[in-house]
């Protein structure tokens, strides 16, 4: 084809190719366009899959459920981020959940069962950070562990059986809804913000950058490292306290089965919105997307019938593809 | 039958574009010791990994026994009878000593492995070094010279004909190192060439029988060993580039001399650290003292002791006639210093970070954890000293990686001015940079010096720590050797302290 003479592009051609080829290499450029591009297109074919997809009350629902796990993401990017990994998130959602139920049953009153409720958390993190940090023995391995010592005290406390309790503020936390836009979604909303805002602003945010990014640069620099990985782990835990209590809210229930999984769901989030397991990288608003489309796959799955055990092989691909993904990617 | 062993003609090897052989053709004879001496980043080690096949070379040829080698890997050259004792040790630590001896060729019986043969093999093989090792030991539970001693059991125990030896001696203390000579000997009589890498002079002039010098990737002479004194030996090394490289640049040294007061910012004071004993010292502001030693002389263990890296076991170190108390770098930052690294991307630079990040980090500190960071004042003070010390990068926002070496090392340097600190601790501060930005970095150095810090130096090119220092220190075995203040400064004197020899005549060499 060079070889005609005819063939050859004109001027006008390039001028009016150029701004379609921008627009694509702005699409293409950066992981989050692609992502982002992915979310629209996943709408698209479900909307033509399935007519109840593309409802309100849909998106609502996709919106609603990825209000906890989407919390939980949030703190596992900057658990990654830092150059670790927290496996006991599912377990603190359900220990929280039981302490919540447990305290305002034995009639301590909301503000006091929220307190236990954070401290609960906190501790859990102050555990993981400990180990990981001061002692530095491997995260994976650590909070392989608390995830089945923390499960193991939710049962202790409520007993084995999942307890209903009463709270009207906490319901409404779970089912109410703030100008027309659920409760959930505002309370998950607020902490993206917050937790964006914290790793791109402050000190705190930069050094656990540094941190992933390097960690031996970052305590030759002065950085306090065993104190920022414990913040990180303790950052971590009271987020996933607060998905505790929002799981409450939704269900009225003390649930310590709760949570069962998350982990996993959590990481699948992060690891596509393109967060590094090496550390040292990573956006929250990847992680957003991530959820979003981890949600669309299963509710496109639910609108469609998929059977459950069919929609678990389809989760793990998910991972499977991300983390090709992301390997490749660098 | 020619006698020639090993010969290699002109092979060419890079790294990332730049050469690090660049064409060298040497000749190894069978039942000879050859020592193969030349200064760090010469090129000694990256040939001895040619040979081994553990690197392809670009270009040139290998000869084993007068026969040509081709696409030679590691399993070729040990069938051919090559054996390679690695500067960095490559045991299996969870494996038991003589686990690790027979790694690749263990005994077998009916399939399965004989571990009563191999044991006693190894008990054989140890005491033939007249070694007292238990070859039932786990590697991790050896000191640091058990493994090396074992590394050379290990290379020996497949009757190698040519064996390479990457200085196998770092770790050694005086009775094993004469053991180790004894066996090269016998390995030698057996016909058996033995290629020697050591920057202990005295020990290439005791055991080879010839010795080759490479300079900068290329071989510069090579002869028997009478042919050569010990200054020669040195000038030869060093080469006359280098030299010349220095008296071109001996105005600025002249011109900096006016700077050292006699403050004292830094005193240590019978540091005792792991390796290093009873070393005291004065560092003065405005001054550069340089520190001149061998690999594992105990030079990077006192800089470390003093920014809390490495624990002190006892001795004190006073900053500005105050006692400090050092455990970590954070209190050693309080105290106003700061380190440079030899080792840029693994402990010097957050890779992925801008540069300003990289500038502003350690100064961010002084924060409270959750503070905002000050971006506006960061941004102009990393802009400042982009400028200050010409930094060449489009923005402070560019990635520190996509700076060249000598630009990454700057910014590291930067950050400690950022700070403001006083007393720098730089680890061979131009490892790894070219030769331009070598200039341009130590010209730096010496400018922050003369605005009244003191630093710490050292490099393990004598010409450039000559070039840099006020006063040298060197340093022989964890002890302190001899100091050298400005004009009694002479390249060969100094190496030859780094060996722990006062003169030349003690090495015994003829002129």
């Amino acid at each position: 084809m060079s070889n005609n003479p005819n063939s050859t592009t004109t001027s006008e051609e390039l001028v009016a190719k150029k701004p379609l080829n921008s627009l694509f290499q702005l699409l293409t450029s950066s992981y989050l366009a692609k992502l982002s591009i992915a979310c629209v297109v996943l709408i698209m074919v479900l909307s033509y899959l399935s007519p109840y997809f593309f409802t309100i009350t849909n998106f609502k629902d996709i919106l609603l459920g990825t209000a906890v796990i989407g919390i939980i993401s949030f703190g596992m990017t900057v658990v990654l981020i830092s150059d670790g990994i927290d496996l006991s998130v599912g377990s603190v959602v359900a220990f929280c959940s039981v302490i919540l139920c447990v305290s305002l049953n034995a009639g301590l009153g909301l503000t006091i069962s929220l307190m236990l409720t954070f401290v609960g958390a906190i501790s859990v993190g102050l555990f993981n950070g400990f180990f990981i940090s001061v002692l530095k023995i491997n995260p994976f391995i650590i909070t392989l562990g608390s995830m089945s010592l923390v499960r193991g005290i939710a049962y202790i406390i409520i007993g084995g059986q999942p307890q209903p309790f009463e709270s009207e503020i906490i319901r409404f936390m779970g089912t109410g809804s703030i100008v027309g836009i659920p409760a959930p979604i505002v309370i998950m909303i607020a902490v993206l913000v917050i937790i964006a805002f914290m790793m791109k602003y402050t000190q705190f945010g930069r050094n656990v950058y540094a941190i992933g990014n390097n960690q031996e640069t970052a305590r030759l620099s002065g950085i306090n490292v065993v104190k920022t990985r414990i913040l990180v782990y303790c950052i971590m835990a009271l987020l996933a306290g607060i998905a505790g209590i929002l799981l409450a809210a939704q269900t009225y229930a003390g649930i310590p089965a709760a949570g069962n999984g998350y982990e996993l769901d959590a990481l699948t989030a992060v690891i596509l919105g393109g967060t590094s397991l090496k550390g040292g990288e990573g956006r929250l608003a990847g992680t957003l997307l991530g959820t979003l489309i981890v949600a669309l796959v299963l509710n496109g799955q639910n609108m469609l019938g998929v059977p459950y055990f069919y929609q678990l092989v389809s989760k793990g691909l998910i991972i499977v593809f991300a983390m090709t993904v992301a390997m490749k990617r660098t | 039958m020619d006698n020639t062993a090993l010969r290699i003609n002109n092979v060419v090897k890079s790294f990332d574009g730049t050469k690090a052989l660049k064409g060298i053709s040497l000749n190894f004879n069978k039942g000879e010791i050859i020592g193969l001496v030349g200064s760090n980043g010469a090129g000694k080690s990256t040939l001895l990994n040619v040979i081994y096949g553990a690197y392809a070379p670009d270009s040139g040829e290998i000869f084993v026994n007068g026969e040509k080698i081709n696409n030679i890997n590691p399993q070729k050259a040990q069938a051919l009878g090559i054996s390679i004792i690695f500067q960095h040790r490559r045991l299996m630590p969870y494996m038991t000593v003589s686990e690790n001896i027979f790694l690749d060729n263990m005994p077998k019986k009916y399939g399965i492995v004989d571990f009563k043969k191999m044991n006693e093999d190894a008990t054989s093989l140890l005491k033939m070094l007249e070694l007292n090792i238990d070859c039932k030991a786990l590697i991790s539970e050896l000191s640091a010279e058990e493994k090396q001693l074992v590394e050379i059991v290990k290379a020996c125990s497949k009757n190698p004909k040519i064996l390479l030896m990457d200085e196998p001696t770092t770790t050694l203390r005086q009775g094993d190192v004469e053991r180790l000579f004894k066996l090269m000997n016998k390995l030698k009589s057996q016909g058996c060439s033995v290629v020697f890498i050591s920057h202990r002079l005295k020990e290439v002039i005791e055991i080879c029988d010839k010795i080759s010098i490479i300079r900068d990737g290329s071989n510069i002479v090579e002869g028997d060993k009478k042919d050569f004194s010990a200054d020669r030996i040195i000038e030869s090394m060093s080469g006359i580039t280098d030299q010349t490289e220095f008296e071109h640049h001996k105005d600025i040294n002249d011109s900096s001399q006016t700077s050292v007061s006699d403050e004292v910012l830094l005193e240590a004071k019978n540091l005792n650290v792991a390796n290093v004993k009873n070393v005291t010292f004065k560092l003065h502001k405005g001054e550069i003292l340089g520190f001149a030693g061998l690999g594992g002389s105990g030079v990077e263990d006192v800089f470390e002791s003093i920014y809390g890296l490495k624990k002190r076991i006892s001795g004190e170190i006073e900053i500005e006639g105050k006692q400090a108390k050092i455990n970590n770098p954070i209190n050693a930052i309080n105290y106003g210093l700061g380190f440079v690294s030899d080792d840029r991307q693994s402990n010097g630079e957050f890779l992925e970070l801008s540069v300003k990040d990289n500038i502003c980090i350690p100064n961010g500190q002084k924060n409270k954890v959750f503070s905002l960071i000050k971006n506006n004042q960061e941004v102009l003070d990393s802009r400042s000293f982009i400028e200050k010390l010409n930094i060449k990068t489009e923005s402070e926002e560019k990635v520190i990686k996509n700076l060249s070496g000598g630009n990454q090392q700057k910014a590291i340097i930067a950050k400690w001015l950022q700070l403001n600190s006083k007393i720098i601790i730089m680890c061979e501060p131009t490892a790894g940079i070219d030769v331009a930005a070598k200039l341009d970095v130590n010209k730096l150095i010496q400018e922050i010096a003369a605005e009244g810090r003191g630093i710490l130096y050292t490099s393990s090119y004598i010409t450039e720590l000559m070039h840099v220092s006020d006063r040298i220190i060197t340093i022989y075995k964890g002890e302190i050797f001899k100091e050298f203040t400005r004009s009694e400064y002479d390249h060969n004197d100094i190496y030859l302290a780094m060996n722990g020899i006062h003169t030349e005549q003690e090495l015994g060499v003829a002129q």
